[in-house]
């Protein structure tokens, strides 16, 4: 998808006192520091833009995605993380299961020799809507259509793996509770330690330290003592017989070499076995046979709060119900950020297409450029603030001179500030504006006026409207290039904060400002992708033959 | 820089409230079936306003909220089963901000606000989708699902992709404005 | 090909809609229904749809060859698919939008899932109970589990239709009514 614009996240980066700058575009890996504007957020303590690779995130409910019932964190481990009601997935095509009662006995055909009436017979089975698939197949019935989880719990804990997990368990009980207090002693040292890497390993690594005591022992600065404990617990360890010798696993189905060879040695279609993703989300090993798949709990979702890693400020933090899509705090870079959308002028994307059709269709619907050509395109900045902005944008310099180069409006230029009125307004209206400055009058000049006005002229600030600016830029491919056009470039913007309060803005921070207490800069990095660049047809003729 | 999505102004007929409804639509059993305003029926839609409950009195069958579109050749109707031995149509409700991508085919029972659901999918009956969730092109939710909010659902069955920035309702909401608004007459 | 001559015999008990695009020798069954903007043609030889059956919006349905298309009983033609099997039995489900050629004979108790191709090269019959679904459009032989249930659904549905249809569409009538 072309044209594209994506911001770009310094969390990727080492920073040594300057401002950190992006990878070149050109590189693959690049792609994992550019996230669209809305995916990012924003750190009005740090001043700095957040992405979901660096925040630290907290689970701040438990809910199941069918039956949307929400989970109370105290009863989400003891059901194992999926959900306890009547929710289930489909063995066979994973999608959820509804609860069918018996059929009543029929006439032969296949038709109900008496209406049927209200009352469904058991026993109830569960029944994909999706394969057809259902459970009295593997022998699965219920006496009630209500609470189907807890009657199956039964199958699950008896079974002999959640047996002999449960005495594993049971097992090494005391032993992680003498560590887990000796442990929770030395957390601090934990994270004071960590703090320099990242307080988002810090806090993981912390919460799987409360977890998972023995974890904790692995840092330097526990070492010495935790090290002591571990001796000292080692020693009074009884030792573990298992109840089941380790063989007899493979002959409950799961997975035993020669069981499975057997298996397969008989196997006449491929559906016989069961495939990876069908067998993925089983706790044991499990047998190979697709008749033997079991219906899943469906797992639980989550939703979670976000922290900044550098500030532990809150970033997203969402309300309570489960289904509420508003969140008691939600800092993100789009309301900070000018939201900034690439075009091609709409004379040239229509002039792309034609040029382009008779070669092939799947080139997207703004064709592609060709090397040896200099093509307009065009930048939308909205501002966000509810004050105006002053804008500056710088494009990287491209590394490989003989590629393409790119132009830019290098002076500063401004976008008024947004008022919640223009969005209400009326929108037919404006759009008429529109049409007049930009839609239909260029299409009229854009042919007439293309060589007159020269090569420059698609540079500078085109339009303003409300609080949009939009910008022209052109990009000047040598000949030969090909590859995609994408570059990355630096936005600076300065505005004034004329209100006191805090909460606008961010006017808390007076550290980053070098000008006046008003006036405030901030930049950041964008990529801009424009697509492919080919070598003119008579060119690519010539390579081809 | 958004063009201009422009159709032809006998074909469709705008409503005191805005909505604009192609002719070339089916719109069956249309006083049983409102639209919020600001929605847009395109061309070969077919709305199933005539499969109602039973019962007397005026029954809503489908009802659309406000900046909804319907794309083109989707395919509208409420969905079936029998309850207590009784077969009945039930009525399926659609939330504001909500978009159906052109020959998609609808049999849900609700559809939530700031909704997005992409071209040829088969949103299956009884489906419940949550606010500002998404259903990516050529999805298939079978019958019964269940679409949480701020979920991505795509394949055949479709099943849960991802989780959708914080930030979709602002986006979905500004789009489908947007579409309204670009959404334009022309006389020629 | 010598132009399609149209004779339309639907069973009084039937209910046809106006909106459908008929063509050809067509013979509809009692208590079947017919919803606006499906599509049935008879091209090749004729179409006999028994008793029972629901043939919805935007569904096509059409013969190509020679012989008789025969539809049996208390099938169920979903939203937009397109059928052009030679025969079909009793109680099969065509669901939204799937596909089936005209090299499928479809048994009985048949389910196609939606948005599904059965588009063999070679002439196949699908056996008894069989159901595609998913991407691919995977086959496995379902249990029978519900049929009658769903049977009862279908039988109810149609009856539903043949009351309700009528309020809010123009039907259409045979040539012999």
């Amino acid at each position: 998808m072309w044209p594209s614009i994506q911001y770009y996240c310094p969390c990727m980066s080492a920073t040594n006192g300057q401002t950190p700058s992006p990878p070149p575009p050109t590189l693959a890996s690049s792609s994992a520091s550019f996230h669209p504007l809305h995916n990012l957020y924003f750190c009005e303590e740090c001043d700095i833009v957040r992405c979901n690779r660096c925040v630290s995130v907290e689970v701040s409910g438990y809910y199941c995605p069918n039956c949307l019932f929400e989970v109370p964190s105290a009863s989400v481990r003891a059901e194992k993380n999926r959900c306890a009601r009547n929710c289930f997935s489909c063995p066979i095509c994973r999608s959820t299961l509804s609860v069918v009662a018996s059929d009543p006995p029929d006439d032969g055909d296949g038709r109900p020799s008496v209406s049927l009436s209200n009352v469904g017979e058991a026993p109830y089975f569960l029944y994909c809507n999706h394969c057809r698939w259902d459970s009295a197949g593997v022998d699965i019935t219920f006496e009630k259509p209500t609470g189907l989880a807890a009657q199956l719990q039964k199958f699950e804990d008896s079974a002999p793996e959640s047996l002999e997990f449960e005495r594993l368990k049971e097992h090494f009980e005391p032993f992680l509770r003498t560590s887990s207090l000796s442990s929770s002693s030395h957390l601090p040292a934990v994270s004071s330690h960590h703090l320099h890497t990242s307080s988002a390993t810090a806090a993981a690594s912390a919460a799987l330290a409360r977890e998972i005591p023995g974890v904790g022992k692995h840092n330097p600065l526990g070492r010495s003592r935790a090290g002591r404990d571990r001796t000292a617990n080692k020693d009074e360890m009884p030792e573990y017989k298992s109840r089941v010798e380790a063989g007899v696993f493979s002959q409950l189905g799961g997975g035993g070499d020669d069981v499975d060879v057997e298996l397969l040695k008989h196997m006449e279609t491929v559906e016989e076995v069961a495939k990876l993703d069908q067998r993925w989300g089983n706790s044991w090993a499990a047998s190979l046979r697709s008749s033997d798949l079991r219906p899943h709990r469906i797992p639980l979702h989550s939703k979670v709060s976000k922290r900044c890693p550098a500030c532990r400020h809150i970033l997203i933090k969402p309300e309570q119900k489960a289904q509420s899509v508003r969140y008691k705090i939600k800092l993100v870079a789009a309301n900070y950020l000018p939201a900034i959308t690439v075009g091609f002028p709409q004379t040239q994307a229509t002039r792309r297409v034609t040029s382009k059709a008779p070669s092939s269709g799947a080139d997207g619907k703004n064709g592609v450029m060709q090397s040896g050509t200099s093509n307009p395109f065009q930048l939308a900045l909205t501002n966000p603030l509810y004050d105006p902005i002053q804008v500056r944008l710088s494009p990287q310099r491209v590394a490989d001179a003989r590629s393409y180069q790119v132009s830019l409006p290098t002076t500063p230029f401004s976008i008024a500030a947004f008022a919640e009125a223009w969005e209400y307004d009326d929108d037919e209206d404006m759009f008429g504006v529109e049409d007049d400055e930009l839609g239909i009058g260029d299409v009229g000049r854009g042919t007439r006026d293309k060589e007159a006005r020269g090569r420059l002229k698609n540079v500078g600030v085109l339009e303003r409207r409300a609080n949009v600016t939009t910008v022209g830029g052109e990009v000047n491919i040598k000949p030969g290039f090909r590859g995609n056009v994408k570059f990355n470039m630096l936005v600076t913007y300065t505005y004034r904060s004329d209100d006191p309060l805090p909460s606008e803005d961010g006017a808390g921070t007076p550290s980053r400002s070098t000008k006046p207490p008003e006036v405030k800069t901030f930049s950041f990095y964008t990529v801009i992708d424009l697509g492919p660049s080919v070598v003119p047809k008579d060119d690519k003729l010539d390579a081809e033959s | 820089m958004d063009a201009p999505v422009y159709y032809s102004k006998t074909e469709f007929i705008e409503t005191d409230t805005g909505n604009k409804v192609s002719r070339r639509a089916t719109i069956a059993g249309p006083q049983n079936i409102i639209l919020g305003g600001k929605t847009i029926i395109s061309s070969g839609a077919i709305i199933r306003g005539d499969l109602r409950r039973t019962g007397p009195g005026h029954a809503v069958v489908i009802s659309l909220g406000r900046y909804c579109l319907v794309g083109d050749g989707c395919i509208m109707r409420p969905p079936y089963k029998t309850y207590r031995g009784n077969f009945n149509y039930y009525p399926m409700k659609i939330g504001d901000h909500v978009h159906i991508g052109a020959g998609t085919v609808v049999e849900a029972a609700t559809i939530g606000n700031h909704v997005v659901v992409g071209k040829n999918c088969i949103i299956g009956k009884f489906t419940i989708i949550k606010d500002c969730a998404q259903v990516a092109d050529n999805t298939v939710i079978p019958p019964n699902t269940v679409i949480p909010a701020l979920a991505l659902f795509a394949g055949s069955p479709g099943r849960f992709v991802e989780d959708l920035p914080e930030s979709t309702q602002e986006m979905v909401e500004a789009q489908t404005k947007q579409y309204y608004t670009r959404f334009q007459p022309l006389d020629r | 090909m010598p132009p399609i001559r149209d004779k339309f015999t639907i069973h009084s008990k039937a209910v046809v809609c106006q909106d459908v695009d008929l063509k050809g020798d067509i013979t509809i069954g009692p208590s079947s229904v017919v919803h606006p903007k499906a599509t049935i043609f008879a091209l090749g030889g004729p179409i006999v749809i028994g008793s029972g059956c629901i043939i919805e919006e935007a569904a096509i349905i059409v013969n190509r060859r020679k012989e008789v298309m025969r539809i049996g009983d208390n099938n169920l033609f979903e939203i937009g698919c397109r059928v052009e099997s030679p025969s079909i039995g009793t109680n099969n489900t065509i669901s939204t939008r799937a596909r089936v050629h005209h090299t499928v004979r479809i048994s009985n108790f048949c389910v196609i899932g939606a948005g599904c191709l059965v588009v063999p090269t070679e002439d196949e019959i699908l056996e008894e109970y069989t159901s595609v679904y998913g991407p691919a459009s995977e086959r496995r032989i379902w249990s029978g589990r519900g049929k009658v249930q769903e049977a009862d659904l279908r039988i109810k549905h149609a009856e539903y239709l043949r009351e309700m249809l009528p309020k809010f569409n123009r039907l259409r009538r045979g040539d012999g009514a």
